[in-house]
């Protein structure tokens, strides 16, 4: 009984640890210009992070040690200190986003300008660094990001044309007062959002943390093969309940709070409590879980000591660079630069670099050595390079894009 | 020492994990030292190296310059040594990582992490 | 050396492209009329979002502090558009004309954002709907805009 309880709880916690400030604000913006035509995207982002995220956790549970660990070794020195050097500018970015993001619900709920708010929420990710325990950590949020379901029983009390929705979602085209170039940005923005290069760090590490070994391995699969995937619904849902009230409105989204209209015109103040709730403690989690994987990166690649498990002076070097990484988003922030504008750049820089985050993955989960036989099948590989080709088109359209529509003004 | 009975550096031993005698991480295998004896021969594996100094090279550039320039800063003389682990320390290797047979007291590799104990984390409320 | 010539090549190509996006649009007639067209878009999106948080605000639905966020919000990026626009030297003369025809709805908008902000802020009930009816026609306005700049 108690183990049903612990698959269960790990399923909840990726789905409401796979949400995070990009998958919000990207699927609020989307919503309300291209309605639903840009599904596909979403669909896309969550199977590639399903895939690529069940190999990551193999690797931890298998090899028992995480991803970036073995990066330098099977990749080299250089390769993997590019790597390195990629993955903490890219979350570096991602944590001020995350952080602007808990500011900014701490605005929407007290009315108390977000700059005030960003100490705050800087202070509380990094006590949650230093001291949560990881299963609380997880628990907590998982289940508190839970309440983001309140926009899919929204979606079921708005009047929704189902079919409408149904019918935008299979039909892809871009819609006739958007050019091509904002369409194709868009799409790699969600696809970015769903693949972000710290998620994989956190997974496989945090498998390390839990102490995942070849036994856990039915609890990791569902984990990653449920959670994500209903993460990923949880982004659509966002999505369409953007498209049942603001698009018809007119409205395009550029603020945080306008995601939560669709939800408070549904189910009126309780059910916008719950979606505040929820926004709250997904952006929350994330901040404290990109924190946490630019400490694992750093101490991974050299060789330190790291873990939540340990008491932080046994573990000097990784609270230090988890340290200064929360002080330097919160800087970031702090120059009053626009959250959302920052959410959706990180996202899309991350599409970016998308390659060079998730090819390593691939390779350590073939290894034979540390693999043995749960190395990856020829169906698996076959899928996975597939979707290796999708993640390199979209690096290489992704800077064009970029300078082309202006960050998608 | 026990080990494998014949190793290619790249594969086996250059960039893998450190553990002390109680499976405490100390670091990766950041070099290697090889010592030519005095009658000739093939070079002999004497140490391995780890730490700043010994990886600065490795990655190279200017990167590579300014990590062993901050590894030396670390150390109370100024030589440009890196830490040695001779191999007499070893007690196996294998495909994943390195087991001493000492613990990490008794060897110096510390000193950056101890630094940043004692002046930064340890000054702060709940380091434990 | 061959390698930093290379970098510098690209870093100044990019640049230029950078550049090119920033300054290019206004310079033409049609890059003007895109310019006042977007103006127009966006803020005919703040009127419509601060119109469905305050009408949600009536109903009961809202809580007070994210109405009051989603208004204030729509004020500032309908008076930030505004500005932008204004900054924006017209190119030609029916670049000029167009502005003209444009600066008094766009003026109108934000002022009746304003009002609105205003009104929630105070609390005052009547004043909100007031204000709200005050958004009709600065929304038809910048459906008109929209038309004009479009070439129509």
């Amino acid at each position: 009984m108690s183990r049903l309880f612990k698959m269960a709880l790990g399923v909840m916690t990726a789905i409401g640890g796979f949400v995070d400030i990009g998958n919000l604000v990207t699927s609020g913006i989307t919503g309300a210009r291209f309605g639903m035509a840009l599904t596909w995207a979403i669909v896309l982002g969550t199977m590639g992070m399903t895939l690529y995220g069940e190999m990551a956790g193999r690797v931890a549970a298998v090899a028992r040690r995480p991803v970036f660990h073995i990066v330098r070794e099977r990749l080299g020195v250089r390769t993997g200190m590019a790597n390195l050097a990629a993955f903490l500018l890219l979350s570096g970015l991602m944590l001020a986003a995350e952080l602007g993001g808990v500011a900014l619900v701490l605005q929407l709920v007290t009315g108390v300008n977000y700059l005030v708010w960003v100490p705050v929420a800087a202070a509380v990710t990094w006590l949650i660094v230093w001291r949560v325990s990881f299963s609380v950590m997880e628990n907590l949020f998982g289940l508190l990001g839970l309440c983001l379901v309140v926009f899919v029983v929204a979606l079921f009390v708005l009047p929704t044309d189902w079919g409408a929705l149904w019918h935008g979602a299979t039909h892809p085209w871009v819609p006739p007062d958007q050019g091509h170039p904002m369409y194709f940005f868009y799409a790699v923005s969600l696809f970015g959002a769903c693949l972000t290069p710290f998620q994989v760090v956190f997974f496989s590490s945090g498998g390390r943390e839990e102490h995942w070994t070849t036994k856990s391995l039915p609890e990791m699969r569902l984990n990653a093969l449920v959670g994500f995937p209903l993460g990923g619904l949880l982004s659509i849902a966002i999505m369409a309940a953007a498209v049942v009230v603001l698009k018809p409105a007119g409205v395009d989204v550029s603020h945080l709070g306008q995601v939560a209209l669709p939800v408070a015109q549904a189910l009126g103040p309780v059910g916008l409590a719950l979606a505040l709730v929820g926004f709250m403690a997904a952006v929350m989690a994330a901040a404290a879980e990109c924190a946490l994987s630019m400490g694992y990166a750093v101490a991974q690649y050299l060789g330190w000591g790291w873990g939540k498990d340990r008491l932080p002076r046994d573990a000097p070097r990784f609270h230090l660079v988890c340290l200064v990484a929360v002080l330097g988003a919160t800087a970031l922030v702090l120059t009053s630069v626009d959250p959302v504008t920052v959410t959706v750049l990180s996202v899309v820089l991350g599409a970016a670099a998308l390659p060079l985050t998730y090819f390593p993955v691939l390779v350590v989960a073939n290894d034979g050595d540390y693999m043995g036989s749960h190395v990856n099948g020829r169906t698996l590989n076959a899928l996975a390079s597939v979707f290796l080709v999708i993640m390199v088109v979209t690096s290489i359209v992704t800077v064009p894009l970029l300078f082309f529509t202006k960050a998608g003004r | 020492m026990k080990a494998d009975s014949e190793l290619s550096a790249d594969e086996m031993l250059l960039d893998r994990q450190i553990l002390d005698v109680d499976g405490a991480a100390i670091g990766k295998i950041d070099d290697l030292e090889l010592t030519e004896p005095e009658d000739g021969g093939a070079p002999v594996l004497t140490a391995f190296l780890c730490g700043p100094t010994a990886l600065g090279p490795r990655i190279g550039g200017r990167l590579g310059l300014w990590w062993a320039a901050i590894g030396r800063r670390l150390r109370p003389t100024d030589e440009a040594y890196p830490n040695r682990i001779p191999i007499g320390e070893v007690d196996c290797v294998d495909r994943a990582q390195v087991r001493l047979t000492v613990s990490r007291d008794a060897l110096d590799a510390d000193r950056f992490r101890d630094w940043t104990r004692d002046h930064i984390i340890g000054r702060i409320p709940g380091a434990g | 050396m061959v390698g930093r010539r290379c970098y510098a090549v690209v870093v100044g190509v990019a640049l230029t492209v950078l550049l090119a996006g920033c300054v290019g649009p206004t310079v033409t007639d049609a890059g003007y009329r895109n310019k006042v067209g977007d103006t127009a878009r966006q803020i005919s999106s703040s009127i419509a979002s601060a119109r469905l948080a305050v009408q949600l605000d009536l109903d009961g639905r809202m809580a007070f502090a994210l109405t009051d966020q989603t208004v204030s919000d729509a004020e500032s990026d309908a008076d930030s558009a505004a500005t932008a626009l204004a900054s924006r030297q017209p190119p030609t003369d029916s670049a000029l004309k167009l502005y003209q025809r444009a600066s008094r709805p766009i003026q109108d908008a934000v002022d009746a954002l304003r009002a609105l902000r205003i009104a929630v802020r105070r609390g005052d009930s009547a004043a909100i709907r007031a204000a709200l009816a005050g958004l009709d026609a600065p929304q038809h306005g910048m459906d008109d805009l929209r038309t004009a700049a479009s070439g129509g």
